[in-house]
């Protein structure tokens, strides 16, 4: 029991005094319910693998997007991780293709643009398919920081490189927006087309 | 009731703690470096999430906590991340000024008012790109090692104090020596690179801007050579630093067309300074080198 409560406590956010509740959440669960918890967590080391082209998380060689000959393979997202790819995907208006670099340049954290997945990136790009990437990088620090090292490295192979827009979330009233927000916001607006 | 306190402070490291918080490692004017969670700041719908970030000089009220202190509310003194980030240069500059400013603090919460206006000094001068970020760098290290208590000589010698210029330098005995002090295995750097390390340490810029790139070079490197004989740890984010006339460290393949050489990106730094000095608060600003 020990043994399972210091195994769950490594699971992020989750302390030792929800490790033990749900250590005995499961001890009183119904045992299919468990066994197919066991062997989903086992299909996931077993099957899941990372993507040979675009580094995404895959249960095939390639993705499920990359091999879709329906996603327009002019655009190329550039994403941090692949749990980006899942939010993008949710929005259902890119129709493109993804690169995860699996991480952000941060020299503080020792990790440079060697440690991404940049090779990759320039490496796919040799067929000269590709015509526009989006740096969708995170909007902090080290994702603003990435996104000008890929822009030096990309922009003098003729491509179209973009950034994705900063500004107000939607829902939300523009006299809480941070003052840094509200400006990127204003640098960012767009013409109205009425 | 805990006790809350209100500083001015520069954001040296932000790391991510659970779902959506942070724990943000600050060097503040008066209390020394701090250790403080944000919560909630990763959150796009964040209030403070964004002055948060680090390279930011903020004022910040803090609850005492018995490991780590609270974020509690945050305002923007000078919004320097934008500026700095939209060049790949000054990012890795200003990176290593914020982890050399992490281990010249030690002990937390031990004030340390000096080091708090140079690393601001420093961030200022990135930001307004008055110099090449590398010589900004190698003036900030030299300073701070001053203030530190590890002062390099630059001209009379570091052991007997005879007036020099001497040929000799060592890091062991904190800097320039003459013939009868210097040890085996000194160096025995440029004159030019000397009188550099000089101008970069009093703040002479017309001369340290003036000077040639293999002397910027050699005195980098003499200068983190002495970075790290003092402060002992490895400073890692000195080997991403990209000095002047470097090139992007990828290796690109063959076959693709890349019209070498690499510019730098056009990524549009006025309007983001525009942006920027409409929200410039003047409370304090920090003098720039």
């Amino acid at each position: 029991m020990q043994d399972l409560i210091d195994e769950l406590g490594h699971l992020p956010g989750v302390g030792p005094k929800s490790a033990q509740r749900i250590a005995f959440h499961i001890l009183q669960s119904d045992p299919v319910d468990v066994r197919r918890l066991v062997a989903a967590l086992t299909e996931v080391i077993d099957k899941v693998r990372f993507c040979v082209s675009c580094g995404n998380v895959s249960a095939e060689e390639l993705c499920r997007i990359c091999s879709d000959a329906r996603r327009d393979g002019t655009v190329l997202c550039v994403v941090e991780e692949s749990k980006d790819v899942v939010a993008i995907e949710k929005t259902r208006e890119f129709r493109g293709r993804y690169h995860v670099l699996g991480g952000a340049i941060s020299p503080i954290e020792g990790v440079g643009p060697d440690d991404l997945r940049v090779k990759e990136l320039v490496t796919r790009l040799a067929s000269g398919e590709v015509t526009e990437i989006i740096l969708a990088t995170d909007p902090n620090l080290e994702g603003e920081a990435t996104a000008t090292y890929l822009a030096r490295l990309l922009k003098p192979m003729g491509l179209r490189v973009t950034r994705l827009a900063s500004g107000l979330p939607v829902g939300g009233d523009l006299e809480y927006a941070d003052e840094l927000t509200l400006g990127r916001a204003f640098e960012g607006r767009r013409l109205l087309d009425v | 009731m805990p006790a809350v306190y209100r500083d001015d402070a520069i954001v040296l490291r932000a790391q991510k703690l659970g779902e959506a918080d942070r724990i943000v490692t600050l060097l503040t004017r008066e209390h020394g470096r701090v250790r403080a969670v944000a919560k909630g700041v990763r959150k796009t719908m964040s209030r403070f999430g964004a002055r948060l970030e680090p390279f930011m000089l903020i004022d910040v009220q803090l609850y005492e906590g018995r490991s780590l202190d609270t974020v509690n509310q945050v305002e923007t003194i000078g919004a320097y991340g934008l500026t700095i980030a939209a060049d790949y240069a000054r990012y890795t500059a200003a990176t290593a000024m914020l982890e050399t400013a992490e281990r010249l603090t030690e002990t937390e919460r031990e004030p340390a008012l000096q080091q708090f206006l140079l690393l601001a000094g420093g961030l200022r001068t990135l930001s307004q790109k008055a110099h090449e970020p590398g010589l900004v760098l190698d003036a900030y290290l030299i300073r701070s090692l001053s203030v530190a208590g590890w002062a390099p000589s630059f001209t009379d010698c570091a052991r007997c104090g005879q007036a020099g210029p001497h040929r000799a330098f060592s890091l062991a005995m904190g800097g320039s020596v003459c013939p009868s002090c210097r040890p085996p295995g000194a160096a025995a750097p440029h004159p030019e690179t000397l009188r550099l390390l000089s101008a970069l340490l009093t703040g002479d810029w017309p001369s340290a801007d003036a000077s040639e790139a293999r002397r910027r070079r050699e005195a980098s490197g003499l200068v983190a050579a002495y970075l790290q004989w003092h402060v002992e740890r490895r400073v890692r984010s000195l080997r991403w630093v990209e000095r002047d006339g470097d090139r992007p460290s990828i290796n690109v393949p063959a076959n693709v067309p890349v019209n070498v050489p690499v510019k730098v990106a056009k990524i549009d730094v006025a309007a983001i300074e525009r942006a920027q000095a409409a929200v410039a608060p003047t409370l304090d600003d920090p003098e720039p080198f």
